[in-house]
């Protein structure tokens, strides 16, 4: 199987290329990640990032074939020849597919991604109903691989000003909480033209999201409550 | 000349009741909805002036409030294409002395739009 992926290393390239590999594949290699590691058998300086193999810890985000998914969810059989591999696009790349993900985080820091309570610790949890338990899903299961921050326009053009979809699907992740008290502080630091509203509903971060998650339909809820909190 | 810009855009904001980035997302929603509501109007007030002739069309604006109609249209339309092309000088031209300024022309060829509207509608 034939695979173009992007190399730079900062310390002896000028700029990056793209690599050929034409690799024998076994027949217990299925997923995008199992080439790579291959790959990275036979060229050991190929660099990127992989943890749990299996979807769930979002390491091994990366620009596949133009679409950003994860490689070790990515079956090998649905992928057209040559695979093209990029880093995530739109940050800095620190070495071939691995990229600096702080403003990434940065962003996801600044909604406050905890819950905040001002009442006295109970000895047992903050408990809820099972509707308020449920207004959560499709929020809490976001694994911060970015692949959708990093194949949205606005958070390209604007990264330090933009939170981005995974901060906004995260702010309302918490906005959404019966448990925190914290909804007009949260509100109010969203409320600025860039923070939010450079969303402009293209959804590539629904098209993209490895996870099935909805953030335009978040940020869609997030417009709802500034409105509803205006009028 | 960026301090004065953005002297005047604080100075707006302090005087609005929305919060600046809610009340052009607000706004551009309502304008939209203004807009299809008008274009509804005027396409069936055009199949039931047919044959839709010159005369027809000067009909069509003679009542005072189909002109009013017409220049809250006009001006949704301004005010809507404003908020489009703010937001994509927002997204694009980084530099803010260059954006204010690609602002205020688009803001000023916008106005002119409007006085030209309300120059037409009452010229029928």
């Amino acid at each position: 199987m034939k695979f173009r992926i992007y190399r730079f290393n900062p310390e002896k390239d000028k700029k990056p290329y793209m690599q050929d590999y034409d690799l024998d594949l076994d027949n217990s290699d299925r997923m995008l990640l199992d080439a790579l590691m291959r790959i990275k058998a036979i060229d050991d300086s190929l660099s990127l990032r992989k943890s749990c193999r299996e979807g769930v810890c979002g390491s091994d985000a990366m620009n596949i074939n133009g679409k950003n998914g994860l490689a070790c969810i990515t079956n090998l059989t649905d992928l057209r020849e040559p695979v093209e591999i990029r880093p995530l696009p739109g940050l800095p790349v620190i070495r071939d597919l691995v990229v600096d993900m702080s403003q990434f985080f940065k962003q996801y820091h600044s909604v406050q991604p905890y819950v905040t309570n001002e009442e006295p610790v109970l000895e047992q949890e903050r408990l809820q109903t099972p509707g308020d338990r449920a207004r959560l899903d499709g929020l809490y299961e976001c694994i911060l691989c970015a692949c959708c921050s990093t194949s949205c326009p606005s958070f390209w053009w604007n990264p330090d000003k933009f939170v981005g979809p995974a901060g906004l699907l995260a702010a309302y992740r918490f906005l959404a909480d019966t448990r925190d008290q914290n909804t007009r502080q949260r509100l109010d630091n969203l409320e600025d033209p860039f923070r939010l509203f450079r969303c402009h509903s293209i959804m590539n971060c629904v098209d993209v999201c490895p996870k099935g998650l909805n953030p335009t339909k978040a940020i869609g809820k997030i417009k709802d409550m500034l409105v509803k909190r205006a009028v | 000349m960026t301090n004065l810009l953005k002297g005047c855009a604080s100075v707006i904001e302090k005087l609005s009741p929305l919060p600046y980035g809610l009340r052009q997302w607000v706004g551009q929603r309502l304008t939209a909805v203004l807009m299809i509501i008008y274009l509804i109007t005027i396409c069936v007030k055009m199949v039931l002036a047919r044959p839709l002739d010159f005369i027809q069309w000067q009909y069509i604006f003679q009542p005072v409030w189909m002109k009013l109609w017409t220049l809250l249209f006009m001006l949704s339309l301004f005010y809507h294409a404003w908020v489009g092309v703010r937001d994509i000088f927002m997204d694009y031209v980084g530099l803010l002395p260059l954006r204010l300024g690609l602002q205020a022309l688009v803001a000023s060829v916008l106005l002119v739009y409007s006085i030209w509207s309300f120059n037409i509608l009452w010229s029928f």
